[in-house]
């Protein structure tokens, strides 16, 4: 069922959402981008990686705590070393995941 | 070689490219499918329908806003504001789209229109670290298509599972599973940090990040964390180059 209320509240967020998606993807066809920033734009990958990476890991409940005692934060460590000793993607991410279910569970947390 | 020739090498090589996309996104597809189960748990308790819940993952398609959404329809959120907490909370994507969009100069206008619709964080940063790997000025289309749909087929199954199980299964976010998406972006980062400027990218990322995540609310912290860490990269190669040349 589809009440007419959240197909136009779906519709709205589906165009603003669509919006900022197009926005800009078709800027490079369109005008010259200055070096400098087509230089710093080499590095936008790697931090948006980053950024989507260490505040789930350090602040996984949107709050610091000590990472001695953040299971996250030992869940990643092993995640890396799997990665680092198998060179496996897939190994490593459900090690890491099966660790932080399993630490969870050590912890009571 | 007649032109026929051409055509069949350039078909297979486009199809090459979707299904190597789908071989490089699985794993952050993976990592997407507990954040579909939960949107779907959540939408339905939020009180959506199915077909509601369904239609804002087919044509919104976009996790953080999905759940922001249905958090503020549960409590009582006007759609003014939940529209414009949207735009805010997608406003990386502006960011992401600048960054890939050398690589699709040669991409018809109509191509770049139907990629925009599936670029979310996922499809994004496996093509554009795609691209980067072939060293080609261009990137395949048929690449980005086939990531994107990827994510769009897994999130809109995950949902539907979600929106199904409703009342009947625990938010699996709760177990553990909330990690799959961070341990799937961070062995896609790890391979990429090869020399001191990029670890000190990562740095800057990071701290930046995670110091505005604890202290402003919504995405802020992935543009700020973008802009700084950027900005420490040039610096650094601006730098080394001036070290390099000879006085």
């Amino acid at each position: 069922m589809l009440r007419p209320y959240y197909v136009v509240l779906i519709l709205l967020m589906a165009a603003v959402t669509y919006a900022s998606r197009v926005g800009l993807i078709g800027v490079a066809k369109q005008v010259q981008i200055h070096p400098l920033l087509r230089r710093s734009l080499e590095y936008v990958p790697v931090s948006i990686l980053a950024a989507l990476v260490f505040p789930a890991v350090f602040a996984p409940s949107g709050h610091m705590q000590s990472p001695v005692t953040n299971i996250y934060v030992w869940a990643a460590v092993i995640t890396a070393a799997v990665l680092l000793g198998t060179r496996r993607q897939w190994l490593a991410i459900v090690l890491g995941v099966a660790s932080l279910v399993l630490l969870r569970r050590l912890v009571g947390a | 070689m007649t032109g026929e020739d051409s055509n069949t090498a350039t078909t297979a090589d486009n199809r090459h490219q979707f299904w190597l996309a789908l071989v490089k996104t699985w794993p952050l597809a993976l990592g997407a499918i507990p954040f579909g189960l939960a949107y779907g748990i959540i939408a339905i308790q939020a009180g959506l329908t199915v077909a509601e819940t369904m239609l804002m993952s087919l044509v919104v398609f976009a996790g953080a806003s999905q759940f922001m959404a249905v958090v503020m329809i549960q409590s009582g959120a006007g759609i003014p504001l939940i529209v414009a907490s949207t735009f805010l909370i997608n406003l990386r994507h502006l960011v992401m789209g600048l960054s890939i969009s050398p690589y699709l100069t040669e991409s018809t206008s109509w191509w770049q229109r139907v990629l925009a619709f599936g670029m979310t964080d996922e499809s994004y940063v496996t093509s554009v670290t795609h691209y980067r790997e072939q060293e080609e000025e261009q990137g395949n289309p048929y690449f980005m298509l086939g990531s994107g749909g990827t994510i769009y087929v897994v999130w809109a199954i995950a949902s539907l599972v979600g929106a199904l199980a409703g009342h009947a299964i625990t938010d699996p976010l709760k177990w553990g599973l909330d990690f799959a998406m961070p341990a799937a972006f961070l062995t896609m980062l790890l391979p990429q940090i090869v020399s001191r400027r990029i670890a000190a990218v990562v740095v800057v990322s990071a701290v930046v990040a995670t110091a505005s995540y604890v202290l402003i609310p919504g995405k802020w912290y992935i543009i700020l964390a973008v802009v700084a860490a950027t900005s420490t990269g040039v610096v650094l190669e601006t730098l080394a180059e001036k070290r390099a040349q000879p006085c």
